[in-house]
């Protein structure tokens, strides 16, 4: 199909399920909870942004999360001996770049959604969309190379690509230099817009939150 | 001077939503919201090393203040400086130098040991290791500490969870302690012990403390001086005993007499609170007990007399209850206002 044989697609929804692993975020369901708790004071006492509390929670787990992941991932190696990549020096280093990348855009997509919480009671069916958009839009339903060619020209340049599909694009040798230059371009281009973002919203969501009760 | 509240003021808008379905169909379309004045033009100055005491009824506005002191919250309009700082400017010299411990709130780690969040604790302060290590061995002597410090969190008991959330508030040694209901839920040998602790910790250190407390023992036994709140508003300001005088408008005299009485109707003479055997209490208006008590030496076989000032707990629940009473009478309302959770 298009250029995919069975063996491209193992190779791609296997890579896709480890980012997925790697980059998991939940630190929506932990805002929403100490806002709704009021536990946010007591992180807000500390002279320390909270922002740090949440990271290194995070952090935590993709240090543990590899020591199950390989050992599955050897296992299905064994099951589809056809798996592979384009495994190079430089594309493993791109491929480690791509995936810090991928799951600092989600974590700090879905940060900013959670702080939405300030503002509104629900902040959670935000997320649901958003989930559902990535899912979408960001290499799961499909790989973005087989939508229709303006769908896959638009998706190619949105933030839900760099959240999920990139890194597995790098190593699977399909992508040109070129390709490689736009996409970093404009990973790092997101990365910059979801720092910039998180700093605006946290600023005005900190003066909520403390003008309408703590 | 450490503390500086001027005017302060702190307005909630609460969403008021009807109950059912309907209600909530309601109040989706349009919401209403009412202003809660959970502090009302408060004002007070406390000095280094002071120990002062916040008293007032559940909702009086005594946890926002605490908060908009601590940073948690902006003032609606006032001022409020601790330390020469703008609490709610949020600074990290700030935020390094004061502590707010709530006795519902607890921030250590319900899974780890609460060496762990101490840990913790002393690299989001950057203590350095040699202070680290004297603050825990005196916090380990003062709360006897030694064999809870490596216990999993979730398995210690109230009170022994309480004394390790202070010492957790307590690492970086701030100057200024704000507790809010610190014994609440505790039984009497710890809340004691706790008071002692804040009582050494006070002394050994010269922190300014502001504490508030449902139990007034709490009160008595640490703060010389008191702030009343009641619904936002500041009623009293100073000492302690002084407070008795001001709002308790009776003395207690306590007579023991030298035979059973016979005939005598001790109601003549004020509001007996007690009786037992050849004993009584009467509570009799401030300014009619000393004519009150020469006329019951005079007709009545007494033994032995003494006039004191009435228990403080009763004093200061009664005052509330007056205070509610008129506020009844002017035909305001009196429902649970300010202190959200």
């Amino acid at each position: 199909m298009a250029g995919y044989t069975q063996s491209d697609f193992v190779s791609y929804y296997l890579l896709l399920a480890f980012v997925q692993q790697m980059t998991s975020v939940w630190v929506i369901y932990e805002l929403a909870y100490d806002i709704r708790h009021g536990d946010l004071s007591i992180k807000l006492l500390h002279p320390l942004n909270p922002l740090h509390d949440y990271l290194s929670t995070n952090l935590a787990d993709k240090i543990m999360r590899p020591v199950v992941l390989v050992p599955l991932a050897l296992i299905a190696w064994l099951i589809f001996p056809t798996i592979h990549y384009d495994v190079t020096l430089l594309n493993l280093v791109l491929f480690g770049a791509a995936l810090a990348a991928a799951w600092l855009i989600r974590f700090l997509s879905q940060y900013i959604l959670g702080l939405l919480a300030f503002w509104v009671s629900d902040s959670m069916a935000l997320n649901d969309m958003w989930f559902a958009l990535s899912e979408m839009l960001g290499g799961m339903i499909a790989p973005l190379a087989l939508f229709p060619p303006n769908v896959t020209a638009v998706a190619n340049w949105l933030p839900f690509r760099f959240m999920l599909s990139f890194p597995v694009e790098i190593v699977s040798g399909r992508l040109t230099p070129t390709d490689l230059a736009d996409g970093f371009a404009a990973m790092l281009f997101w990365v910059v817009v979801s720092v910039i973002l998180y700093r605006w919203v946290w600023r005005r969501g900190i003066r909520q939150f403390s003008a309408f009760g703590a | 001077m450490t503390i500086q509240v001027e005017h302060l003021c702190k307005y909630y808008q609460v969403h008021q939503k009807e109950p059912g379905l309907i209600g909530s169909v309601k109040s989706f379309v349009k919401r209403k919201y009412a202003d809660v004045k959970a502090v009302d033009d408060v004002s007070f100055h406390i000095d280094a090393g002071e120990i002062v005491g916040f008293l007032g009824p559940n909702g009086a506005g005594k946890t926002t203040t605490l908060k908009v002191l601590s940073g948690l919250l902006y003032p609606t309009s006032g001022s409020a400086r601790v330390l020469g700082f703008t609490p709610s400017e949020r600074r990290k010299e700030y935020l390094s130098k004061i502590t707010l411990v709530m006795g519902q709130k607890q921030q250590l780690n319900w899974d780890l040991p609460a060496i762990e969040t101490f840990l913790v604790n002393a690299a989001i302060y950057e203590i350095p290791d040699a202070q680290f290590k004297s603050t825990l061995d005196e916090l380990t002597e003062l709360l006897e500490l030694k064999p809870l410090l490596n216990k999993q969190v979730r398995k210690l008991s109230l009170g022994e969870r309480m004394k390790c959330e202070l010492a957790a508030a307590l690492l970086h040694r701030p100057q200024v302690l704000f507790l809010d209901e610190p014994t609440i839920g505790l039984d009497v040998t710890m809340q004691t012990k706790i008071r002692q602790f804040i009582t050494e910790y006070n002394e050994r250190h010269r922190a300014t403390i502001i504490l508030t407390s449902h139990y007034m023992a709490d009160v008595t036994a640490l703060c010389r001086r008191v702030i009343v709140i009641d619904h936002g508003r500041m009623l009293y300001d100073g000492d302690l005993h002084a407070l008795a005088e001001k709002i308790a408008p009776h003395k207690l005299i306590r007579v023991e007499f030298s035979e059973t009485l016979n005939g005598h109707r001790l109601e003549e003479y004020g509001e007996v609170v007690k009786t037992r055997g050849q004993r009584a209490e009467l509570l009799v208006p401030r300014d009619a007990t000393s004519g009150v008590a020469a006329r019951m030496l005079a007709e009545l076989p007494i033994a032995d007399v003494t006039i004191e000032e009435p228990p403080i707990e009763q004093v200061i629940t009664r005052g509330f209850e007056e205070a509610a009473r008129a506020r009844a009478e002017r035909g305001e309302s009196d429902e649970d206002e300010g202190e959200e959770d």
